[in-house]
């Protein structure tokens, strides 16, 4: 009876064996699903590792505005300036006592705010400079524009009190001078930058895995199978311990005619070779090429019926600021983004090999803290522990990131400085 | 409502999408939980759990296409009926399968017996070989994955498989005869 020509009639008559179906049942049905609770889906997880994404980055941004906005080494000096107009006339000296001119400040740059506060005067706190370098008109009051007097007045206290604070100040009795807007604001003498400092390039050679599972039960070195899309019976949903190996993730999903496969995910492996380079201020940008190897077994009802093998090569990019540093060790964070291309996917089943259709290009996002540790002259190693989101390009294709596109993952390697 | 729609609609917990989904494929269920216990009563119960169990795990449900959600209620019933035959003990295999006759019996052509009749004769085979034969002909599970189900050996799967075929044959030729 090899002929199965029976078997297939009955097969292809399936549906049209009719049953009554008893009423009750429905109404029985309703009455229990109502005490239910209604279990609402809302799929937030993109939106939520895209705010997180954001919010990490916002994060690193911030050491950016404590920063100096003047790099180190610029100082920009102006010609000494008398105090404001509206100082009270102080009593004349007697005659008899002789009074030195004070030292002529050498300007130094006040915060920028104070300088907004009246801009037909350059404000600069004084030190000390030899009185020849003193303006020539330094006794005379000169009257200001009139569209700065009235601002002038109000800002009468502000400068009365600088001026006393005023390394300089005028000789006693004579009331200070301001610049008047005919006069010609002296040049600026500026000191040149110092020398930068240098920017090394460094090279990591990293192995690890995007996509350590989060859970309890499968993070680090455990594996698991967790059958999802299946039906939820006591055996389907039971974790199964498998000794050590990958972790694995296993989804239900249909095989071009057959109805029932099941997936069964193993952890992915990546091997990146990166290049960063440093940009100042803490700050890195790295680049580079990466290999990531997807592998799954392909299930009927628990029993192995081929593999699946993907082959990617990536180009990442990322910036990287340090965080702070104890001993010899580095810790920082790093946010960017991987494109990756397809090389190769193919499906095995039985003796069969079959080329699998799928988008090729695969991009993600990654989220990285890290701690590198110095071992010698230039070498280092680092850990990366982080966060990587991949986008679903191939919405019928069963994958480690089709199944699980937010992972934690962890890479590890050496790093080579060249100064 | 197309099938995704009603999962969609399943998975929100709307009512309407529920009963939706309850007319579409109850009468197919019960239709697979009657081939495998061959009771109406047990066959409603069956029925009744097994869409409370549908409606309660519909969230972990990733829809994949037309048919996959038929699958997966499936093999959601299926499973619900190997259990209740496998608490009943009756998976167990005739304690002496008899000497299966490897002859080439030619199979009838049933293509002109109504389907009832035809699902009667399965019924009435043993549950050993009738969740086997449903398992093969139905649910396209080859060998191996019965026995694996089954607790079986592959051996047993494709022995008992053979005899319910030829009981089946046997049934069918009487009808034949009987009714021209």
């Amino acid at each position: 009876m090899d002929n199965e020509k029976m078997l297939q009639e009955f097969r292809n008559r399936r549906d049209e064996f009719h049953v009554e179906l008893r009423a009750e049942v429905w109404e029985r049905l309703e009455a229990e699903l109502s005490a239910l609770p209604s279990r609402r889906v809302v799929v937030l997880r993109r939106f939520a590792v895209l705010a997180a994404a954001a919010a990490v980055v916002a994060l690193l941004s911030l050491p950016l505005f404590f920063t100096s906005d003047r790099p180190a080494g610029d100082v920009v000096q102006a010609p000494p300036v008398p105090a404001a107009v509206g100082q009270p006339d102080l009593p004349a000296e007697p005659a008899s006592v002789a009074v030195e001119p004070a030292p002529v400040a050498v300007a130094q740059m006040r915060p920028a705010a104070d300088a907004r506060r009246h801009p037909a005067i350059p404000v600069q706190t004084a030190s000390l400079q030899p009185p020849d370098k003193q303006p020539p008109d330094g006794d005379t009051i000169t009257t200001l524009p009139e569209e700065h007097q009235a601002s002038e007045n109000k800002n009468t206290r502000q400068y009365d009190g600088d001026a006393r604070n005023d390394a300089h100040s005028a000789p006693a009795g004579k009331k200070t001078a301001v610049p008047s807007a005919d006069e010609p604001f002296p040049k600026p003498t500026f000191i040149p930058k110092a020398t930068p400092p240098s920017r090394p390039w460094t090279v990591a050679m990293n192995v690890g895995s995007n996509g350590l599972r989060s859970s309890a039960t499968g993070a680090g070195t455990g594996q698991y199978s967790k059958n999802t899309n299946t039906a939820p019976s006591e055996s389907s949903l039971q974790m199964l311990p498998k000794g050590d190996g990958p972790i694995v993730i296993t989804t239900l999903a249909p095989e071009g005619g057959s109805e029932d496969t099941e997936y069964r995910h193993y952890l992915p492996l990546s091997i990146k070779f990166a290049v960063h380079k440093e940009l100042g201020d803490g700050w890195t940008l790295g680049s580079g090429i990466l290999y990531n190897y997807l592998y799954t077994e392909v299930l009927r009802h628990n029993v192995s019926n081929g593999t699946q093998k993907l082959h990617y090569l990536g180009l990442p990019l990322s910036i990287s600021r340090q965080l702070f540093t104890a001993g010899s060790f580095d810790f920082y964070a790093s946010a960017g983004g991987t494109i990756e291309y397809c090389l190769s996917a193919k499906r095995h089943i039985g003796r069969k090999v079959k080329d699998i259709s799928l988008t090729r290009f695969q991009p993600s996002l990654n989220l990285t803290p890290g701690v590198q540790v110095t071992l010698f002259n230039s070498l280092s190693l680092f850990a990366e522990p982080g966060l990587s989101y991949y986008f679903n390009m191939n919405d019928a294709l069963e994958t480690f990131y089709t199944r699980r596109a937010a992972t934690f993952n962890l890479q590890t390697g050496i790093r080579y400085t060249f100064n | 409502m197309d099938e995704s729609g009603l999962v969609n609609g399943c998975k929100r917990g709307d009512m309407l999408a529920r009963r939706r989904l309850y007319e579409l494929y109850a009468e197919k269920m019960l239709a697979l939980c009657l081939r495998y216990t061959n009771n109406d009563d047990v066959a409603h119960d069956l029925l009744h759990d097994g869409f409370i169990k549908i409606y309660s795990a519909i969230a972990t449900f990733r829809w994949l296409g037309e048919g996959s959600l038929r699958a997966w209620m499936s093999r959601v019933f299926v499973n619900l009926c190997l259990a209740w035959l496998k608490k009943r003990d009756l998976l167990r295999a005739p304690a002496s399968l008899e000497a299966v006759n490897m002859a080439d019996d030619e199979e009838p052509e049933i293509s002109e017996v109504p389907f009832a009749v035809l699902m009667g004769f399965v019924n009435e085979l043993p549950p050993g070989y009738r969740a086997v034969f449903n398992l093969y002909v139905f649910e396209e599970w080859s060998h191996k994955e019965i026995a694996a189900k089954l607790n079986i050996n592959e051996k047993s799967s494709s022995s008992q498989l053979l005899r319910a075929r030829q009981l089946l044959s046997k049934k069918i030729k009487d009808y034949i005869k009987r009714h021209g």
